[in-house]
């Protein structure tokens, strides 16, 4: 049994899981969803709020393209998506952070816009990078149809019919976006203007906001257009369809970056979660109640898995070992088992014996019947403090943190070329985040500072020798060039989370995982890789609808199935 | 043009890098930058001065008095020292510095992230005094060149003033010249890098 502890706030914790086994891309790149999820954490607080979603703007024609705006009010405030559809030639219709133009672009205002304030933004908000902004605008996207499906729903609803339910489930979307932005850029509001707002104080709840009133409003126009072709015969959407439709996204490298330079964020994620879970792992005994919701959860996740197809090999072959042990978890947590005492600390220690994926979900798994539990760790993801140095300590206490928190860097042999394999670079089209080869590309001199491992592995060469009582202000006076690195490892202190524990360089680095984990804490399902480097993903499938955001069950949609809860 | 504040800590981040800077200076020159702006200054034109000053980086020397001293100061790199000492509870003097309003951004973001009053003794220009709660009355017209640094535990706490701000107007000429030098970080473009580095292909018209 694994020890249970009193910590923060008074509640039970079991040992909490380590950063060397938590923060491995293997396992980062098996996360799934769960109900800390920033989608999930917002759809609460809509759904706590019994959010009205209003559209004061439908200027959208025939063939539906024009203007829209949504507002809602939350926590006080009222944001308003504001909505650009335009026609788009086929050839340029494409999904990568390069493109210029998009079947729709959207900006979330802080308010409510003036005529004039969309008139601004119809003359930017198209252009997205190129366009510029005031501190009004919160949050900037933009989407691309689905194009076959789009013009099938179109077909069908213009003719009295519902989408075919297969396509329903093997699209899921009828547009997905291609970049959201936030905090600043382009010279939007910077996050401090909202970061003490209580609804915003979780982690990019203004960008999830802004998808899910975009996931609205791509229903709204699949319906206006399909209503404008044939109106006598079309029927709208049946609301399980609706709900079944999430939006989509496209995801490349930009999230990689992110995540090592937002190193106190990353440990802020990763505690959170662990916290939650360790916090559950200390529940004595069940109730009834939770060991019946986790049962009709095992056997929505089966169906969720069985739904779960995708072209990329690799993650194709995950999906098929997972299929073959779920069934086994299932069978294993039977209700008289999970009546036994630490039933998900032993649920965990069961899963040990199962593939990671299979881990991964077990962990998301027992945090959906806790929210007593959990839920007020969602207010702790965002971070309120960059990473600190702190001048005074001893060069003697930084080798000792280097040796104790960066043992992954530590043992690479960097001397072989596969350790730097690959460089991180921001390429000068549209600043896309990419990765090259560095001995068969250039450009490697412009690296950015994701090399954490071999930065960490040269300062600890550097503090060889030097006196350890030494300050880290002296030290860093001679070595400017370890600046970086040694703020990052004295953060790790307090921080343990902050740094995945992998060589980025290496051969054999899959960026896909560190993209695969800021999407599940995102709330993202059914991911869909396309390559090592991108990969596509379902928002706000099964989640409720502008109409239904204050049922009873708006928090019920982890792992949606089609069928069922979506 | 008005930009926001995190736009100014950003693009003066990678342009201190792009100036050949180490990465750890330039995290604190951006945010330095920043809050400058965030008090209504021109932290953009502040850092661009430091990032293209004086190049040498910094060694310090504890002189008679016992302060730590900065002579023929370049801010980019002896400015962080200079917080890193202070911090540690030493006197701290820069002299001959290249960029004086920089250091003060530097003291600003020092005096936050350390919970310090720091008053920036410039001479005859006068003294500056920032504290967590950001600049402590107005700053003279002229700023000097050698200054005397000195630190004390806070005595206010942080209001959060400069979460309201809406970003600031910084002059043509200054963001050109901070995006030119972050464009030296970028990768030009070429027809590989764009098929093979973010592994997406180029149109999506499934």
């Amino acid at each position: 049994m694994t020890t249970i502890a009193i910590n923060k706030g008074g509640f039970a914790e079991a040992t909490r899981r380590a950063p060397e086994h938590v923060m491995r891309l293997e396992r980062m790149g098996a996360a799934y969803p769960n109900r800390l999820s920033f989608m999930r954490s917002l759809i609460r607080r809509l759904s706590a709020e019994n959010a009205v979603v209003t559209r004061p703007v439908w200027e959208i024609n025939d063939q539906g393209y024009g203007r829209a705006v949504y507002s809602v009010p939350l926590g006080g405030d009222i944001y308003s998506l504001v909505a650009f559809a335009q026609p788009l030639a086929p050839e340029n219709r494409s999904d990568r952070v390069i493109a210029e133009a998009w079947d729709a672009t959207y900006a979330l205002f802080d308010g409510v816009p003036t005529t004039q304030d969309l008139d601004r933004l119809e003359a930017n908000a198209p252009k997205q990078e190129a366009g510029r902004y005031e501190a009004t605008e919160l949050s900037l996207s933009r989407s691309n149809k689905s194009v076959r499906f789009f013009q099938h729903v179109v077909d069908r609803l213009s003719q009295g019919q519902q989408p075919d339910p297969e396509l329903v489930n093997s699209v899921g979307y009828l547009m997905r976006t291609t970049a959201v932005y936030g905090n600043g850029k382009l010279g939007f509001g910077d996050r401090a203007i909202i970061e003490k707002r209580p609804a915003m104080r979780g982690s990019f709840q203004v960008e999830m906001l802004n998808v899910w009133l975009i996931r609205g409003f791509t229903l709204d126009l699949v319906e206006h257009v399909a209503r404008a072709k044939n109106p006598e015969k079309f029927t709208p959407m049946n609301a399980q369809t609706r709900r079944s439709l999430g939006i989509g996204n496209s995801t490349g490298l930009g999230l990689a970056p992110f995540l090592v330079n937002h190193c106190v964020l990353l440990n802020n994620w990763m505690e959170v979660r662990e916290v939650a879970l360790a916090r559950v792992r200390a529940v004595e005994t069940a109730d009834a109640s939770a060991i019946a919701q986790i049962q009709t959860l095992m056997t929505r996740a089966a169906r969720h898995l069985d739904q779960w197809n995708v072209a990329d090999e690799r993650q194709m072959a995950r999906i098929i070992e997972l299929r073959r042990e779920w069934p086994e978890i299932i069978s294993l947590a039977s209700a008289d088992w999970l009546a036994q005492v630490h039933p998900w600390d032993r649920l965990m220690q069961a899963g040990a014996g199962y593939s990671v994926e299979c881990q991964e979900l077990i962990a998301a798994l027992v945090l959906e019947p806790y929210g007593d539990l959990v839920d007020d760790l969602c207010d702790e993801l965002a971070a309120d403090v960059k990473p600190t140095l702190e001048p005074m300590m001893r060069v003697g206490q930084l080798a000792d943190l280097l040796d104790g928190n960066y043992k992954f860097a530590l043992d690479v042999d960097f001397s072989a070329a596969e350790a730097q394999h690959f460089f991180w670079y921001v390429s000068e089209a549209k600043l896309e985040p990419r990765l090259g080869k560095r001995f068969e590309e250039d450009g490697a001199e412009k690296e950015s500072p994701l090399d954490i491992a071999r930065r960490a592995q040269a300062l600890a060469h550097d503090l060889d020798g030097v006196d350890e009582a030494q300050t880290v202000a002296e030290f860093l006076m001679a070595h400017p060039e370890h600046r970086y690195v040694a703020r990052r490892v004295q953060t790790s202190q307090h921080h343990p989370y902050c740094e995945i524990h992998d060589n980025l360089l290496a051969a054999d680095c899959l960026p896909i995982d560190m993209l695969r984990y800021k999407l599940a804490l995102f709330g993202a399902s059914k991911f869909d890789p396309k390559s090592d480097l991108w990969t596509r993903i379902n928002m706000f499938q099964g989640a409720p609808l502008f109409e239904d955001i204050a049922a009873k069950d708006a928090d019920d949609w982890w792992l949606p199935v089609l069928g069922e809860n979506a | 043009m008005r930009h926001s504040l995190n736009e100014i800590e950003v693009t003066l981040r990678k342009a201190t890098i792009g100036a050949g800077i180490p990465v750890g200076l330039a995290q604190d020159i951006g945010q330095a930058a920043a809050w400058l702006a965030a008090c209504g200054m021109d932290g953009a034109g502040a850092g661009l001065a430091a990032i293209t000053g004086k190049s040498a980086a910094a060694i310090g020397q504890v002189a008679d008095g016992g302060a730590m001293t900065f002579t023929d100061a370049s801010v980019a790199y002896a400015g962080p020292s200079a917080m890193d000492f202070l911090a540690a509870g030493h006197a701290v003097q820069l002299t001959g510095m290249d960029a004086p309003l920089l250091l003060v951004g530097l003291a600003g973001v020092a005096a936050t992230t350390y919970d310090l009053d720091i008053a920036c003794d410039f001479g005859a220009a006068g003294v500056v005094s920032v504290t967590p709660d950001g600049l402590s009355g107005d700053l003279p017209a002229a700023l000097g060149r050698d200054v005397n640094l000195t630190a004390s535990p806070a005595t206010s706490v942080a209001n959060d003033t400069k979460a309201s701000a809406a970003g600031i107007e910084v002059a043509d000429a200054v963001w050109n010249n901070i995006v030119e030098l972050a464009g030296k970080t970028y990768v030009p473009e070429s027809e590989a890098s764009r098929l093979l580095g973010a592994g997406a292909g180029l149109t999506d018209n499934d």
